[in-house]
């Protein structure tokens, strides 16, 4: 039986063998032109114009090597608006990490009851809306005067600041409305970790009498410490990335987007400006180069850090 | 001074019942062992000895002081779980060094008893390890050393060798034993394994659906088993248990079946006529016998005649399974004694010195007769009559 099998399995196999490769190149083929159409190729045509004066009206584009990066340099606005990303991150990436896994601490409770549930999903939901349409809405509840913001904090006679109308407050304004934005997210990402914590590791680290802080700082934050580092990561991308927000909350809509003075003008707002409001294509796109350049370092960096720090099970 | 007390401790998983009111002591320096089925409980009684589940009832206590309220690490016990549950990301020397770190203790009394342990347990050469580099015994040993290295008033084991091969098993058994020998701390290990029970208890502690059976060394829980559930735990094969009557019958008494109406023959029973009086009548007893204990042939005792179904050869002896009426009996055969064939009707004897009486309720008839078992200690030194 297995002679007569032998010869006709044999040319069948070599067939496969050549054509699985086709195959799953074929099977490919659709997303990848897809990236390739929409994110590849536009990412390397804006790495190259970057080298260039560059018009998008007319064909006279000029070659200037590294001309829009030195422009760049010499730029005020560029310098300052590194400074209010690099503020953001700051504050975000450590506020995000620590509220997230606070949150998710005290949701772990009740993580099995019908109340965790509603709980859980009352922190997610934030994260399932628009940004756009919840942007509006929170530039009414930042507005100075009749924002519920400021009525809660005049009702306890604290200090009522400009919120988006202040140089010294619109970017904490933006940081409080990306916390409320992004929080659900981490806090997931984080309540996960913390569910597949091993029970009787846990219950281990009781019996040796750890208390509470000493089981969080020596058990619980070691073993979340891959989520953490990936929430780290995560922030900090989205962070220097982000854009919608800043545009809706302060008046983007209306010309204003970044200000105050520039007082919320990201990277990201300048290079949106520069491309699409003063038309210097080229010079924005070196900007992204050098933002992506930024990214790609602190992701580094952070990875070195986290080779010495995360435990991986 | 016992160590730990249970005073009617009850437990209850929503309407579910984890334990029904359960009192025993744990000794001083002894060897306890709570064996069960799973699901018996035993595992929630090691837990709430720790302090990781709370009573729903009943009190807790620690030293003769109530400690049902106590948290974990108040009690100072020491625990080995299941899967060991090491901190996989410390080292063995982190691992151990965990509960007196916590305790802020001093560094250098720390690497001192973290020195001692490992040289006790030979974990020297892997401290710098972490779990995930160690095989399956020798995370064991760190897990006991774990439990060792603050000096606890208890050891507290879960089934901490059902995750090892056999072989290791049983080598990890006799080094358990001594370990305890040396340290002289009072221990409780809860296995569902007879074997390890057997071997390794002080006392054993026999649990069936959160209700304790009996508590007693391995000599009594084998001889003189409080329940039909005790008898047939322990013994491999299990106790043959027969529901029977004793009738008159000329002069006489005999066994009858009710349930398929064979007999069995009782040689002399004029030996022990009060006792045979006292069991003869309507209500039906659970007859055990340990299948160890049978001999094929007519001799003294009670005499079963039955048809051979199934022989199991396991070496140095057989199983052989055999039917009387409906009721399925087994009886072993050492190695060298014929075996029977297959379909063929043999003579069995009980002797009465190996037979067990339950009531109906499962409950060993008291006070023990004469025709019932007679335990070897005490058959030696003349006192068969309790």
């Amino acid at each position: 039986m297995t002679i007569a099998i032998e010869p006709i399995e044999r040319p069948r196999s070599v067939l496969r063998h050549r054509l699985e490769p086709i195959l799953g190149f074929g099977l490919l083929l659709p997303s990848l032109l897809v990236f390739l159409v929409f994110y590849y190729a536009p990412a390397a045509f804006l790495a190259y114009i970057s080298f260039f004066h560059w018009n998008i009206f007319t064909s006279q584009s000029q070659f200037i090597g590294f001309g829009n990066f030195l422009i760049l340099f010499r730029q005020p606005l560029f310098w300052q608006a590194l400074f209010t990303s690099l503020y953001f991150a700051a504050v975000m990436v450590p506020a995000a990490t620590l509220l997230s896994l606070g949150l998710a601490l005290l949701l772990r409770e009740g993580i099995r009851s019908r109340r965790g549930g509603v709980l859980r999903s009352m922190v997610f939901l934030p994260h399932v809306t628009p940004v756009v349409a919840t942007s509006i809405i929170w530039i009414w509840l930042f507005d100075p005067q009749f924002g519920l913001l400021n009525s809660i904090l005049g009702f306890f006679h604290l200090p009522q600041p400009g919120w988006l109308a202040s140089t010294h407050w619109a970017m904490p304004a933006v940081i409080i409305y990306s916390l409320w934005h992004s929080l659900g997210l981490y806090t997931v990402l984080f309540l996960g970790a913390l569910a597949t914590l091993p029970r009787s590791v846990l219950e281990a680290a009781q019996v040796d009498g750890a208390r509470r802080w000493y089981l969080f700082r020596r058990v619980i934050l070691p073993l979340v410490s891959p989520v953490t580092f990936f929430v780290v990561v995560l922030t900090t991308i989205n962070t220097l990335q982000s854009f919608s927000q800043i545009y809706t909350l302060t008046g983007g809509p209306h010309g204003g987007a970044g200000g105050p003075a520039f007082a919320t003008t990201t990277d990201s707002v300048l290079v949106y400006q520069t491309a699409f409001l003063y038309q210097h294509f080229s010079l924005a796109s070196a900007m992204s180069l050098m933002l992506f350049a930024l990214i790609l370092g602190l992701a580094l960096i952070q990875k070195w850090v986290a080779d010495r720090f995360v435990f991986y099970r | 001074m016992d160590v730990v007390n249970f005073h009617s401790v009850t437990k209850q998983y929503g309407a579910q019942s984890a334990l029904r009111g359960v009192s025993f002591d744990v000794n001083q320096g002894e060897f306890l062992v709570i064996v069960g089925p799973s699901g018996c409980g035993k595992s929630t009684v090691l837990r709430i000895i720790a302090g990781l589940e709370h009573p729903t009832g009943g009190i807790v206590q620690f030293g003769g002081r109530d400690a049902t309220a106590l948290s974990p690490g108040d009690r100072n016990v020491g625990m080995v779980f299941q899967n060991y549950a090491l901190y996989p990301h410390l080292t063995v020397f982190e691992n151990l060094a965990f509960g007196l770190s916590a305790a802020r203790t001093p560094k250098s009394m720390v690497r001192e008893r973290v020195r001692e342990v490992a040289t006790l347990l030979e974990l020297e050469s892997m401290l710098a390890k972490k779990p995930g580099q160690l095989s399956g015994g020798q995370k064991q040993r760190v897990a006991l050393g774990r439990a060792l290295v603050r000096k606890p008033v208890i050891f507290l084991m879960d089934e901490p060798l059902s995750n090892l091969d056999a072989v290791l098993r049983e080598k990890m058994r006799m080094d358990l034993r001594r370990l305890h020998e040396q340290t002289g701390v009072a221990t409780v290990y809860v296995t569902h394994d007879q074997v390890e029970a057997m071997t390794m208890a002080d006392r054993i502690l026999v649990m069936q659906q959160g209700e304790i059976h009996q508590i007693g060394t391995p000599d009594e829980v084998y001889h003189e088993p409080e329940t039909l559930f005790v008898a047939r735990f322990f013994g491999s094969p299990p106790m043959n248990a027969i529901n029977v009557r004793v009738r008159h019958r000329e002069g006489g008494w005999a066994i009858v079946s009710p349930r398929h109406g064979e007999r069995a023959t009782i040689t002399h029973p004029g030996a022990h006529a009060t006792e045979w009086e006292r069991l003869a009548g309507e209500s039906g007893y659970w007859l055990g016998f340990r299948p160890e204990f049978v001999h094929t042939g007519r001799g003294e005792g009670v005499q079963f005649s039955v048809k051979v179904t199934d022989v199991e050869t396991l070496g140095p002896r057989s199983h052989v399974h055999a039917e009387w009426g409906a009721d399925s009996l087994v009886y072993v055969l050492e190695h060298g004694q014929p075996a029977p064939e297959r379909g063929a009707s043999v003579w069995l004897t009980a002797p009465f010195s190996c037979l067990h009486w339950f009531d109906e309720q499962n409950r060993r008839l008291r006070p023990q007769n004469r025709i019932g078992h007679v335990h070897p200690v005490q058959e030696a030194a003349g006192m068969t009559n309790r």
